[in-house]
Protein backbone atom coordinates (compact mmCIF):
# COMPACT_ATOMS: atom_id res chain seq x y z
CA UNK A 1 0.00 0.00 0.00
CA UNK A 2 1.50 3.40 -1.11
CA UNK A 3 1.66 6.45 1.40
CA UNK A 4 -0.96 8.95 0.88
CA UNK A 5 0.11 11.88 -1.07
CA UNK A 6 0.89 15.31 1.00
CA UNK A 7 -2.93 17.11 -0.60
CA UNK A 8 -4.37 14.05 1.05
CA UNK A 9 -2.71 14.17 4.12
CA UNK A 10 -3.30 17.73 4.49
CA UNK A 11 -7.16 17.47 3.65
CA UNK A 12 -7.04 15.15 6.36
CA UNK A 13 -5.63 16.81 8.89
CA UNK A 14 -7.62 19.94 8.38
CA UNK A 15 -10.92 17.91 9.87
CA UNK A 16 -8.71 16.85 13.31
CA UNK A 17 -9.46 18.68 16.35
CA UNK A 18 -6.60 20.88 17.93
CA UNK A 19 -5.70 18.68 20.34
CA UNK A 20 -5.07 15.48 17.67
CA UNK A 21 -2.93 17.59 16.33
CA UNK A 22 -0.48 18.81 19.03
CA UNK A 23 0.11 14.98 19.38
CA UNK A 24 0.21 14.30 16.11
CA UNK A 25 3.06 16.70 15.35
CA UNK A 26 5.39 13.36 16.21
CA UNK A 27 3.90 11.32 13.61
CA UNK A 28 6.25 12.36 11.09
CA UNK A 29 8.39 15.05 9.37
CA UNK A 30 5.91 16.06 6.73
CA UNK A 31 3.12 15.98 9.38
CA UNK A 32 4.67 18.09 11.52
CA UNK A 33 5.95 20.48 8.65
CA UNK A 34 2.04 20.48 7.70
CA UNK A 35 0.50 21.47 10.98
CA UNK A 36 3.31 23.94 11.91
CA UNK A 37 2.95 25.87 8.86
CA UNK A 38 -0.72 25.59 7.14
CA UNK A 39 -2.36 29.02 8.45
CA UNK A 40 -5.82 26.85 8.16
CA UNK A 41 -4.77 23.74 10.74
CA UNK A 42 -5.82 25.40 14.18
CA UNK A 43 -3.49 23.67 16.03
CA UNK A 44 -3.39 25.12 20.07
CA UNK A 45 0.21 24.40 21.22
CA UNK A 46 -1.02 24.05 24.88
CA UNK A 47 -3.24 25.86 27.12
CA UNK A 48 -2.21 30.13 27.63
CA UNK A 49 -2.29 32.60 29.27
CA UNK A 50 -2.53 36.45 28.46
CA UNK A 51 -1.37 39.56 29.64
CA UNK A 52 -2.22 42.19 28.25
CA UNK A 53 -1.36 46.37 28.62
CA UNK A 54 -4.60 48.33 28.02
CA UNK A 55 -3.08 52.03 28.87
CA UNK A 56 -0.21 51.71 26.38
CA UNK A 57 0.12 52.59 22.50
CA UNK A 58 0.85 50.43 20.87
CA UNK A 59 -1.26 47.89 22.73
CA UNK A 60 0.47 45.01 23.81
CA UNK A 61 0.00 41.33 24.63
CA UNK A 62 2.00 38.79 25.82
CA UNK A 63 1.53 35.09 25.95
CA UNK A 64 2.96 32.31 27.99
CA UNK A 65 2.16 28.96 27.30
CA UNK A 66 1.70 27.35 30.80
CA UNK A 67 2.87 23.71 29.30
CA UNK A 68 6.28 24.23 28.82
CA UNK A 69 8.90 23.32 31.35
CA UNK A 70 11.13 26.54 29.89
CA UNK A 71 8.93 29.43 29.78
CA UNK A 72 8.28 31.39 26.63
CA UNK A 73 6.81 34.03 25.71
CA UNK A 74 5.72 35.92 22.59
CA UNK A 75 5.00 39.68 22.75
CA UNK A 76 2.49 41.02 20.07
CA UNK A 77 1.54 44.48 19.19
CA UNK A 78 -1.60 45.93 18.25
CA UNK A 79 -2.21 49.16 16.91
CA UNK A 80 -5.05 48.86 14.16
CA UNK A 81 -8.83 48.41 14.88
CA UNK A 82 -9.38 45.20 15.21
CA UNK A 83 -12.76 44.98 13.38
CA UNK A 84 -10.82 45.54 10.39
CA UNK A 85 -7.51 44.08 11.17
CA UNK A 86 -8.64 40.81 9.58
CA UNK A 87 -5.97 39.73 7.13
CA UNK A 88 -3.17 37.37 8.25
CA UNK A 89 -0.70 39.39 10.68
CA UNK A 90 2.51 38.31 11.03
CA UNK A 91 3.42 34.52 11.46
CA UNK A 92 4.56 33.89 14.60
CA UNK A 93 7.19 30.78 14.74
CA UNK A 94 4.89 29.71 17.80
CA UNK A 95 1.84 30.04 17.48
CA UNK A 96 -0.07 29.33 13.75
CA UNK A 97 -1.38 32.82 11.79
CA UNK A 98 -5.46 32.01 12.88
CA UNK A 99 -4.35 31.70 16.96
CA UNK A 100 -2.08 35.04 16.77
CA UNK A 101 -4.57 36.83 14.78
CA UNK A 102 -7.93 35.20 17.50
CA UNK A 103 -5.49 36.45 20.65
CA UNK A 104 -5.15 39.91 19.09
CA UNK A 105 -8.51 40.55 18.32
CA UNK A 106 -10.12 39.01 21.45
CA UNK A 107 -8.37 41.26 23.68
CA UNK A 108 -8.11 44.38 21.65
CA UNK A 109 -12.51 43.89 21.55
CA UNK A 110 -12.84 43.26 25.09
CA UNK A 111 -10.72 46.54 25.92
CA UNK A 112 -12.60 48.78 23.55
CA UNK A 113 -15.92 47.31 25.07
CA UNK A 114 -15.18 47.28 28.54
CA UNK A 115 -14.50 50.92 27.93
CA UNK A 116 -17.63 51.49 26.64
CA UNK A 117 -19.37 49.33 28.85
CA UNK A 118 -21.35 47.94 26.83
CA UNK A 119 -21.69 44.16 25.11
CA UNK A 120 -19.35 41.46 25.00
CA UNK A 121 -17.35 39.19 22.41
CA UNK A 122 -16.09 35.50 22.79
CA UNK A 123 -13.90 32.96 20.87
CA UNK A 124 -14.99 29.09 20.32
CA UNK A 125 -13.97 26.13 18.30
CA UNK A 126 -16.58 24.96 15.99
CA UNK A 127 -15.70 20.97 16.25
CA UNK A 128 -18.14 20.29 12.76
CA UNK A 129 -16.29 22.70 10.41
CA UNK A 130 -12.81 23.13 12.64
CA UNK A 131 -13.04 26.32 12.87
CA UNK A 132 -12.42 29.41 14.85
CA UNK A 133 -15.50 31.21 15.51
CA UNK A 134 -15.94 34.79 17.30
CA UNK A 135 -19.11 36.23 18.35
CA UNK A 136 -19.69 39.61 19.23
CA UNK A 137 -22.75 41.21 20.96
CA UNK A 138 -23.22 45.08 21.42
CA UNK A 139 -26.23 47.52 21.87
CA UNK A 140 -28.01 49.05 18.59
CA UNK A 141 -27.07 52.62 20.28
CA UNK A 142 -25.08 53.29 23.53
CA UNK A 143 -27.27 52.76 26.60
CA UNK A 144 -30.18 51.31 24.63
CA UNK A 145 -31.49 47.74 24.92
CA UNK A 146 -31.94 46.13 21.46
CA UNK A 147 -29.15 43.97 20.43
CA UNK A 148 -27.56 42.57 17.70
CA UNK A 149 -25.24 39.83 16.99
CA UNK A 150 -22.19 39.49 14.66
CA UNK A 151 -19.65 36.23 13.64
CA UNK A 152 -16.66 36.36 12.40
CA UNK A 153 -15.18 32.98 10.94
CA UNK A 154 -11.56 32.66 10.90
CA UNK A 155 -10.17 32.57 7.42
CA UNK A 156 -12.65 33.99 5.80
CA UNK A 157 -12.75 37.97 5.95
CA UNK A 158 -15.30 39.81 7.30
CA UNK A 159 -18.31 40.05 10.02
CA UNK A 160 -21.97 38.41 9.35
CA UNK A 161 -24.71 39.52 11.00
CA UNK A 162 -26.97 36.86 12.57
CA UNK A 163 -30.29 37.61 13.71
CA UNK A 164 -30.18 35.69 16.56
CA UNK A 165 -29.45 37.96 20.13
CA UNK A 166 -29.31 36.95 23.50
CA UNK A 167 -32.45 37.87 25.97
CA UNK A 168 -30.40 40.30 28.04
CA UNK A 169 -27.52 42.32 27.44
CA UNK A 170 -24.35 40.65 28.08
CA UNK A 171 -20.70 42.25 29.33
CA UNK A 172 -17.41 41.32 30.25
CA UNK A 173 -15.34 37.75 29.46
CA UNK A 174 -17.05 34.92 28.23
CA UNK A 175 -15.50 31.10 28.57
CA UNK A 176 -15.93 28.56 26.25
CA UNK A 177 -16.63 25.15 27.51
CA UNK A 178 -18.32 21.82 25.10
CA UNK A 179 -19.02 24.05 21.82
CA UNK A 180 -20.59 26.98 23.78
CA UNK A 181 -19.73 29.99 24.89
CA UNK A 182 -20.92 31.42 28.47
CA UNK A 183 -21.44 34.57 29.75
CA UNK A 184 -22.68 35.41 33.64
CA UNK A 185 -25.54 38.05 33.61
CA UNK A 186 -26.69 39.90 36.54
CA UNK A 187 -30.30 40.35 36.25
CA UNK A 188 -31.32 42.11 39.18
CA UNK A 189 -28.40 44.20 41.12
CA UNK A 190 -30.28 44.61 43.94
CA UNK A 191 -30.32 41.01 45.01
CA UNK A 192 -27.33 39.72 42.77
CA UNK A 193 -29.55 37.49 40.93
CA UNK A 194 -27.65 35.97 37.97
CA UNK A 195 -28.06 33.93 34.62
CA UNK A 196 -25.81 32.28 32.72
CA UNK A 197 -25.94 33.10 28.82
CA UNK A 198 -24.98 30.90 26.47
CA UNK A 199 -23.98 30.32 23.11
CA UNK A 200 -23.92 27.50 20.20
CA UNK A 201 -21.01 27.95 18.08
CA UNK A 202 -21.71 25.48 15.99
CA UNK A 203 -25.36 26.00 15.64
CA UNK A 204 -25.37 30.25 16.53
CA UNK A 205 -28.07 30.20 18.66
CA UNK A 206 -28.10 31.49 21.96
CA UNK A 207 -30.30 30.54 25.91
CA UNK A 208 -29.84 30.80 28.94
CA UNK A 209 -29.24 28.08 32.16
CA UNK A 210 -29.55 29.03 35.88
CA UNK A 211 -26.73 28.83 37.98
CA UNK A 212 -26.20 26.34 40.84
CA UNK A 213 -27.40 28.79 43.41
CA UNK A 214 -29.65 31.89 41.07
CA UNK A 215 -30.65 33.93 43.96
CA UNK A 216 -28.70 34.44 47.26
CA UNK A 217 -28.68 37.95 48.93
CA UNK A 218 -25.01 38.92 50.01
CA UNK A 219 -23.42 42.04 50.12
CA UNK A 220 -20.32 42.01 48.01
CA UNK A 221 -20.85 38.85 46.60
CA UNK A 222 -19.52 38.35 42.66
CA UNK A 223 -19.99 35.54 41.07
CA UNK A 224 -17.93 34.55 37.95
CA UNK A 225 -17.67 31.50 34.98
CA UNK A 226 -14.34 29.59 35.19
CA UNK A 227 -13.27 26.62 32.40
CA UNK A 228 -12.77 23.84 34.53
CA UNK A 229 -10.85 21.18 32.32
CA UNK A 230 -12.84 21.38 29.33
CA UNK A 231 -16.59 22.11 31.21
CA UNK A 232 -18.29 25.17 32.35
CA UNK A 233 -17.37 26.01 35.89
CA UNK A 234 -18.92 28.80 38.45
CA UNK A 235 -17.40 30.12 41.55
CA UNK A 236 -20.39 31.25 43.73
CA UNK A 237 -18.94 33.39 46.40
CA UNK A 238 -21.61 33.34 49.40
CA UNK A 239 -19.67 31.36 51.83
CA UNK A 240 -15.82 30.97 50.95
CA UNK A 241 -15.90 30.07 47.49
CA UNK A 242 -17.67 27.12 45.97
CA UNK A 243 -16.92 25.77 42.29
CA UNK A 244 -19.16 24.05 40.57
CA UNK A 245 -18.81 22.52 36.96
CA UNK A 246 -21.87 21.46 34.93
CA UNK A 247 -22.04 18.21 33.38
CA UNK A 248 -24.85 16.00 31.96
CA UNK A 249 -26.83 19.51 32.31
CA UNK A 250 -26.73 19.75 36.19
CA UNK A 251 -24.19 21.39 38.30
CA UNK A 252 -22.01 19.13 40.50
CA UNK A 253 -19.48 20.61 43.52
CA UNK A 254 -15.86 20.62 42.12
CA UNK A 255 -14.02 21.94 45.23
CA UNK A 256 -14.63 24.26 48.48
CA UNK A 257 -11.33 26.98 48.54
CA UNK A 258 -11.86 29.19 51.86
CA UNK A 259 -9.27 31.57 50.92
CA UNK A 260 -9.46 34.71 53.27
CA UNK A 261 -8.20 33.41 56.66
CA UNK A 262 -5.36 31.59 55.41
CA UNK A 263 -3.48 34.58 52.75
CA UNK A 264 -5.30 37.74 53.03
CA UNK A 265 -6.55 37.67 49.61
CA UNK A 266 -8.66 39.98 47.66
CA UNK A 267 -9.75 40.87 44.10
CA UNK A 268 -9.64 37.18 43.66
CA UNK A 269 -10.59 36.02 39.97
CA UNK A 270 -9.81 32.80 38.59
CA UNK A 271 -8.80 32.04 35.41
CA UNK A 272 -8.85 28.41 35.00
CA UNK A 273 -7.02 25.03 35.23
CA UNK A 274 -3.14 24.26 35.72
CA UNK A 275 -3.44 21.13 34.54
CA UNK A 276 -5.75 17.70 34.25
CA UNK A 277 -5.64 17.34 38.07
CA UNK A 278 -7.45 20.23 38.34
CA UNK A 279 -5.50 22.58 40.07
CA UNK A 280 -6.78 26.07 40.03
CA UNK A 281 -5.33 28.92 38.60
CA UNK A 282 -5.84 32.65 39.78
CA UNK A 283 -5.21 36.34 40.36
CA UNK A 284 -5.38 38.22 43.65
CA UNK A 285 -4.31 41.50 45.08
CA UNK A 286 -2.31 40.59 49.10
CA UNK A 287 -3.76 42.14 51.97
CA UNK A 288 0.03 43.29 53.25
CA UNK A 289 -1.57 44.49 57.06
CA UNK A 290 -5.03 46.38 58.06
CA UNK A 291 -4.28 50.08 56.03
CA UNK A 292 -1.92 48.70 53.14
CA UNK A 293 -3.03 46.11 50.11
CA UNK A 294 -0.37 45.42 47.40
CA UNK A 295 -1.09 46.89 44.29
CA UNK A 296 0.20 44.39 42.43
CA UNK A 297 -2.38 41.62 41.25
CA UNK A 298 -0.31 38.22 41.06
CA UNK A 299 -0.69 34.75 40.69
CA UNK A 300 -1.82 31.88 42.54
CA UNK A 301 -2.44 28.64 42.27
CA UNK A 302 -4.78 26.16 44.57
CA UNK A 303 -3.65 22.31 44.78
CA UNK A 304 -6.57 20.39 45.07
CA UNK A 305 -5.61 17.43 46.58
CA UNK A 306 -3.21 19.03 49.02
CA UNK A 307 -5.85 21.88 49.44
CA UNK A 308 -3.31 24.25 49.74
CA UNK A 309 -2.65 27.87 48.09
CA UNK A 310 0.64 28.94 46.69
CA UNK A 311 2.06 31.95 45.12
CA UNK A 312 2.47 30.68 41.62
CA UNK A 313 6.24 32.28 41.31
CA UNK A 314 7.24 29.27 39.59
CA UNK A 315 5.14 29.95 36.70
CA UNK A 316 5.35 34.20 36.56
CA UNK A 317 8.47 35.07 37.80
CA UNK A 318 8.99 38.96 38.50
CA UNK A 319 9.41 40.98 35.50
CA UNK A 320 5.86 40.19 34.79
CA UNK A 321 4.56 41.80 37.40
CA UNK A 322 4.85 45.16 35.17
CA UNK A 323 2.32 43.38 33.00
CA UNK A 324 -0.26 42.13 35.37
CA UNK A 325 -3.16 44.10 34.26
CA UNK A 326 -5.34 41.20 33.12
CA UNK A 327 -4.66 37.32 32.85
CA UNK A 328 -7.11 35.43 30.45
CA UNK A 329 -6.51 31.66 29.79
CA UNK A 330 -7.83 30.35 26.72
CA UNK B 1 -39.39 6.53 -29.09
CA UNK B 2 -37.46 9.50 -26.78
CA UNK B 3 -34.59 8.36 -25.50
CA UNK B 4 -31.29 10.39 -24.87
CA UNK B 5 -28.58 9.28 -26.66
CA UNK B 6 -26.06 9.93 -24.15
CA UNK B 7 -27.71 8.38 -20.78
CA UNK B 8 -27.74 5.17 -22.45
CA UNK B 9 -23.98 5.41 -23.47
CA UNK B 10 -21.84 2.62 -22.31
CA UNK B 11 -17.89 2.94 -20.96
CA UNK B 12 -15.70 -0.07 -19.81
CA UNK B 13 -13.67 0.33 -17.16
CA UNK B 14 -10.34 -2.14 -17.11
CA UNK B 15 -8.85 -2.81 -13.68
CA UNK B 16 -5.03 -3.60 -12.69
CA UNK B 17 -6.08 -7.33 -12.63
CA UNK B 18 -7.81 -7.21 -16.08
CA UNK B 19 -11.67 -7.40 -14.85
CA UNK B 20 -14.02 -5.67 -16.63
CA UNK B 21 -16.56 -3.15 -15.71
CA UNK B 22 -19.30 -1.78 -18.07
CA UNK B 23 -21.15 1.11 -16.76
CA UNK B 24 -23.31 4.03 -17.88
CA UNK B 25 -21.17 7.35 -19.40
CA UNK B 26 -23.24 9.33 -16.42
CA UNK B 27 -21.89 7.05 -13.66
CA UNK B 28 -18.13 6.90 -15.29
CA UNK B 29 -18.73 11.50 -15.44
CA UNK B 30 -19.00 11.31 -11.48
CA UNK B 31 -15.09 11.00 -12.19
CA UNK B 32 -13.65 14.33 -13.33
CA UNK B 33 -10.55 12.63 -14.84
CA UNK B 34 -12.33 10.47 -17.35
CA UNK B 35 -15.20 13.66 -17.95
CA UNK B 36 -11.83 15.09 -19.12
CA UNK B 37 -11.17 12.19 -21.44
CA UNK B 38 -13.93 11.42 -22.82
CA UNK B 39 -14.51 15.22 -23.59
CA UNK B 40 -11.11 15.41 -24.83
CA UNK B 41 -12.51 12.52 -26.83
CA UNK B 42 -8.87 10.48 -25.86
CA UNK B 43 -11.36 7.45 -24.42
CA UNK B 44 -11.27 4.49 -26.78
CA UNK B 45 -14.00 1.73 -25.94
CA UNK B 46 -11.51 0.47 -22.44
CA UNK B 47 -10.16 2.69 -19.89
CA UNK B 48 -7.70 0.75 -18.40
CA UNK B 49 -7.11 1.50 -14.75
CA UNK B 50 -3.62 0.32 -14.22
CA UNK B 51 -3.28 1.19 -10.43
CA UNK B 52 -6.59 0.22 -9.03
CA UNK B 53 -7.48 -3.59 -7.94
CA UNK B 54 -11.31 -5.31 -9.06
CA UNK B 55 -12.19 -4.78 -5.67
CA UNK B 56 -11.41 -1.24 -5.03
CA UNK B 57 -12.98 -0.25 -8.30
CA UNK B 58 -16.42 -2.49 -7.53
CA UNK B 59 -16.63 -0.22 -4.84
CA UNK B 60 -16.08 2.89 -6.78
CA UNK B 61 -18.32 2.12 -9.27
CA UNK B 62 -21.20 1.60 -6.26
CA UNK B 63 -20.94 5.00 -5.03
CA UNK B 64 -20.78 6.53 -8.48
CA UNK B 65 -23.82 4.68 -9.55
CA UNK B 66 -26.20 6.15 -6.37
CA UNK B 67 -24.73 9.57 -6.76
CA UNK B 68 -24.80 9.78 -10.43
CA UNK B 69 -28.58 8.75 -9.56
CA UNK B 70 -29.71 10.93 -6.60
CA UNK B 71 -30.37 14.52 -7.67
CA UNK B 72 -27.87 17.13 -7.73
CA UNK B 73 -27.98 19.91 -5.01
CA UNK B 74 -27.53 22.30 -7.86
CA UNK B 75 -30.56 21.73 -9.54
CA UNK B 76 -32.04 24.06 -7.19
CA UNK B 77 -35.98 23.22 -7.51
CA UNK B 78 -36.49 21.80 -4.52
CA UNK B 79 -33.59 20.24 -2.86
CA UNK B 80 -35.63 16.55 -1.90
CA UNK B 81 -34.88 16.26 1.89
CA UNK B 82 -35.53 12.51 1.87
CA UNK B 83 -33.11 12.58 -1.05
CA UNK B 84 -29.97 14.42 0.66
CA UNK B 85 -31.03 11.65 4.11
CA UNK B 86 -31.17 8.65 1.68
CA UNK B 87 -27.77 9.93 0.42
CA UNK B 88 -26.28 10.62 4.04
CA UNK B 89 -27.33 7.26 4.87
CA UNK B 90 -26.02 5.63 2.24
CA UNK B 91 -22.32 7.38 2.26
CA UNK B 92 -22.05 6.03 6.18
CA UNK B 93 -22.84 2.53 5.19
CA UNK B 94 -20.46 3.23 2.24
CA UNK B 95 -17.69 4.32 4.97
CA UNK B 96 -17.77 1.32 6.82
CA UNK B 97 -14.70 -0.77 5.24
CA UNK B 98 -11.81 -1.38 6.71
CA UNK B 99 -8.50 0.82 6.77
CA UNK B 100 -6.40 -0.46 4.38
CA UNK B 101 -9.48 -0.37 1.09
CA UNK B 102 -10.54 3.26 2.65
CA UNK B 103 -7.02 4.02 1.54
CA UNK B 104 -6.90 2.41 -1.96
CA UNK B 105 -9.95 4.39 -2.13
CA UNK B 106 -9.09 7.33 -1.10
CA UNK B 107 -6.17 7.05 -3.38
CA UNK B 108 -8.06 5.96 -6.39
CA UNK B 109 -10.85 8.26 -5.65
CA UNK B 110 -7.63 10.88 -5.66
CA UNK B 111 -6.39 9.41 -9.45
CA UNK B 112 -10.02 9.54 -10.91
CA UNK B 113 -10.56 12.89 -9.35
CA UNK B 114 -14.10 12.16 -7.64
CA UNK B 115 -14.36 15.26 -4.83
CA UNK B 116 -17.13 14.08 -3.12
CA UNK B 117 -15.34 10.50 -2.55
CA UNK B 118 -11.79 12.17 -1.68
CA UNK B 119 -13.74 14.19 1.07
CA UNK B 120 -15.88 11.37 2.29
CA UNK B 121 -12.83 9.08 2.89
CA UNK B 122 -10.90 11.42 4.50
CA UNK B 123 -13.76 12.33 6.97
CA UNK B 124 -13.34 9.00 7.60
CA UNK B 125 -10.23 8.61 8.70
CA UNK B 126 -9.67 11.90 10.67
CA UNK B 127 -12.58 10.12 12.68
CA UNK B 128 -10.96 6.83 13.24
CA UNK B 129 -7.50 8.17 13.97
CA UNK B 130 -7.91 11.18 15.85
CA UNK B 131 -7.58 9.51 19.62
CA UNK B 132 -4.63 7.27 18.22
CA UNK B 133 -1.21 7.58 19.06
CA UNK B 134 1.30 8.68 17.17
CA UNK B 135 2.61 4.91 16.66
CA UNK B 136 -0.97 3.57 16.04
CA UNK B 137 -0.90 6.23 13.29
CA UNK B 138 2.57 5.47 11.54
CA UNK B 139 1.41 1.84 11.55
CA UNK B 140 -2.30 2.60 10.45
CA UNK B 141 -1.27 5.19 7.63
CA UNK B 142 1.88 3.09 6.59
CA UNK B 143 3.85 6.25 7.23
CA UNK B 144 7.05 6.35 5.58
CA UNK B 145 10.43 5.06 7.93
CA UNK B 146 12.55 7.71 6.55
CA UNK B 147 10.24 10.25 6.95
CA UNK B 148 10.36 10.44 10.27
CA UNK B 149 11.78 12.42 12.96
CA UNK B 150 15.21 12.29 15.13
CA UNK B 151 15.00 10.77 18.59
CA UNK B 152 16.24 14.47 19.58
CA UNK B 153 13.27 16.18 17.62
CA UNK B 154 10.44 13.62 18.43
CA UNK B 155 11.15 14.55 22.50
CA UNK B 156 10.89 17.80 21.72
CA UNK B 157 7.53 17.51 20.10
CA UNK B 158 6.10 15.26 23.16
CA UNK B 159 7.21 18.06 25.06
CA UNK B 160 6.48 21.04 23.49
CA UNK B 161 2.64 19.62 23.36
CA UNK B 162 2.68 17.04 26.30
CA UNK B 163 -0.64 18.66 26.79
CA UNK B 164 -2.22 16.39 24.15
CA UNK B 165 -0.26 12.90 25.78
CA UNK B 166 -2.59 12.22 28.47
Amino acid sequence: MAELPSEIILDILSRMPPESLARFRCVSKLWCEHIDRDPYIPIIPAPIIMFHQESVDPYRIRILSLCKKHKEYTDLEVNKDPLLELECPTLSNLYPAVIVQAIKLISRLLSILKGKNAGSCGLGFDASTNTFKMVCVLPKKINKKKLFTMVHVFGTKSWRKISQVPSCPITGRSIFAQGCLYWLVVIEREVHKYKVIWFDVMNEEFGSIDPPKPLIISWGRQDQLVNINGEVGYVSRDWGNEVWVRKREEWFIHCRIDINPLVHLISIRFIGCLNKEGDILMTARRIINQDTIDERIRLFVYKLQSAVWDEAVKIIDQRDNEWDKEFICI
Amino acid sequence: MSTSSSSSKKIVLKSADNETFEIDEIVALESQAIKNMIEDECADNVIPLGNIDSKTLSKIIEYCKKHAESPKKDDNADIDEKAVEDLKSFDAEFAKVDMPLIQDILMAANFLNIDNLIGLMCRTIADRIKGKTPEEIRKILNINKNDLLSPEQEAKAREENSWAFD
